[in-house]
């Protein structure tokens, strides 16, 4: 009696997979959600961190990161600061700023035209320029190394 | 299986395959002819394993040609998006590198430790987003365990493809060593993945970079990356199989299927089952499993190995059908036809949703290149 009560679930829960084989694929939006709300997000080391303050300027705006030096064995003696310019309608050529995030600062000055950037002054923890990249939205993006003075 | 029941029990596939490939085509474009194409070609693949009993032979005329198809639909869509089948350093720092399944075990430690994921790919949207891949393969998993690596996985092809090429195998992975290969693999890419936050064995060791995508080799580092996926194509994909007629990828190199993906098949409500009373010990089943399932040991036991990815192989070829799908918790004498039957509806669902949509991608594509 048991084997057979055990084998019908065993039967049901076949039948079960089946449909929950189709709905992975026709839920993909409802599934894709708990995933998503798990909290997980693609490295600041490749995306560059979560965006710390936005300023607005004539003609342009100017998203800064916070900095990044998180590892999974702790923070990293070397991370690096990334921040985005974002024309409105059109970048200036260059563009002078002065970048602080999470207590580092620094001065820059970023060629839009020819995609280099320049340490003007730094409070001895902005190291030096890793890249700078036109992304696809036409955003110019600028990434400082940083030593980290925690 | 007599004809109408064959027909009766394709009727549920008929619809399945219809909404994944003919749902919105317009049947005046490329896209519309290859989809319709694949639709009947993935109804008639179905309709023969239910009508012959064969299950291996059909779910290959599907899994081979898919796997070879897959770069073409896949470095297609890169030039599009991005100019170049080359991952640029922008596409890197942008997030939009397609996710693979294959990066999933590299992900474990760091999403547990810090909710982060050593991958620039994005999160939902898109091309191959992370979140759409982790429901596949989860789901997958759960359905299946490492019936993904048979039913669904768009790389398996390649390796089971030239393992096809040649009669008699002039290889054997004798030495047990080999089987853990794949896990010094997992451990390799995870460890290193957790500690440099970046996908290890999408950086220097998958084979399959070599017909996807890989980074612009500017610099010492990039081409030493470069030459380790080609070396890698070159020895698991083509020479190993070729030689062995074994998927030696999958068995030995793939840091998921043999490793994560096998353990899921201990708890997984279909599995394989030997009939010790029916078996003749011939031997056929170790000859032609393609994932070295089956060894001496376990065929004296009655017991094929947790790496097993419930193909089909060796229950077709098993001359007194003493090898067959099974659901676990319905018993020794339990109805192995019905058994297989709904297996395979799981299976080939995935198996249509994934693989039938990429052939049909691809066969556009190719379309598209030869007729402009």
């Amino acid at each position: 009696m048991f084997g057979k009560i055990k084998a019908f679930f065993a039967y049901l829960l076949a039948v079960a997979a089946i449909f929950y084989m189709i709905f992975s694929f026709v839920g993909m939006d409802k599934l894709e959600q708990l995933v998503l709300a798990t909290g997980l997000q693609p490295t600041a080391w490749y995306s560059g961190g979560q965006p710390a303050t936005t300023i607005q300027r004539p003609g342009y705006e100017l998203i800064i990161n916070h900095p990044v030096f998180k590892t999974v064995f702790g923070d990293a003696s070397e991370g690096f600061v990334q921040f985005r310019l974002i024309g409105k309608p059109q970048l200036p050529g260059e563009v002078i700023e002065t970048i602080s995030s999470d207590g580092y600062h620094f001065g820059i000055a970023v060629d839009t035209a020819k995609l280099t950037a320049r340490i003007t002054s730094s409070d001895g923890n902005a190291e030096n320029v890793k890249w700078v990249y036109l992304f696809d939205d036409k955003s110019v993006a600028v990434r400082v190394a940083l030593k980290n003075k925690h | 299986m007599k004809l109408w029941k064959a027909i009766l029990a394709l009727l549920p596939i008929i619809l399945i395959a219809a909404m994944f490939l003919l749902h919105g085509i317009k049947i005046h474009s490329y896209e519309g002819v290859a989809s319709l194409l694949v639709f009947l070609y993935v109804v008639y693949l179905f309709f023969m394993m239910l009508r012959t009993g064969k299950t291996w032979k059909y779910r290959a005329m599907l899994f081979i040609p898919a796997a070879l198809l897959f770069p073409i639909s896949f470095i297609y869509h890169n030039i599009i998006t991005r100019g170049s089948m080359m991952v640029s350093s922008v596409a890197v720092y942008e997030c939009k590198v397609p996710f693979c399944h294959l990066v999933t075990p590299m992900l474990i430690i760091p999403g547990f430790a810090i909710g982060e994921i050593p991958f620039p790919g994005t999160m939902s949207g898109g091309f191959a987003s992370i979140a759409s891949m982790l429901v596949i393969i989860i789901s997958a998993v759960i359905v299946l365990g490492r019936g993904w690596c048979s039913w669904g996985c768009f790389y398996g092809g390649w390796d089971e493809g030239v393992a096809q090429l040649r009669k008699k195998p002039s290889f054997v992975f004798k030495s047990k060593l080999w089987r853990l290969l794949p896990w010094a693999v997992l451990a390799f890419s995870a460890l290193l993945s957790a500690y440099t936050l970046a996908p290890a064995y999408c950086e220097w060791l998958c084979p399959f970079k070599a017909v996807t995508e890989f980074k612009i080799g500017s610099t010492v580092v990039d081409i030493i990356g470069m030459l380790l996926f080609f070396g890698m194509f070159l020895i698991f994909i083509i020479i190993l199989p070729f030689r062995s007629k074994k998927r030696a990828q999958c068995s030995f190199f793939c840091p998921l299927g043999p490793t994560l993906l096998a353990l899921s098949n201990r708890v997984n409500i279909f599995s394989i089952k030997i009939a010790k009373d029916k078996c003749i010990k011939c031997k056929k089943c170790i000859t032609v499993c393609p994932l070295n399932a089956i060894d001496e040991e376990g065929l004296q036991q009655g017991t094929i190995r947790s790496e097993c990815a419930k193909c089909g192989r060796c229950a077709d070829n098993c001359p007194t059908k003493a090898i067959a799908y099974h659901i676990r918790g319905t018993g020794c004498n339990a109805n192995s036809a019905a058994a297989r039957l709904l297996f395979m509806y799981a299976a080939y669902i995935l198996m249509v949703a994934m693989l039938g949509t990429m052939l049909a991608k691809s066969i556009s594509v190719i379309f598209k290149l030869a007729l402009g």
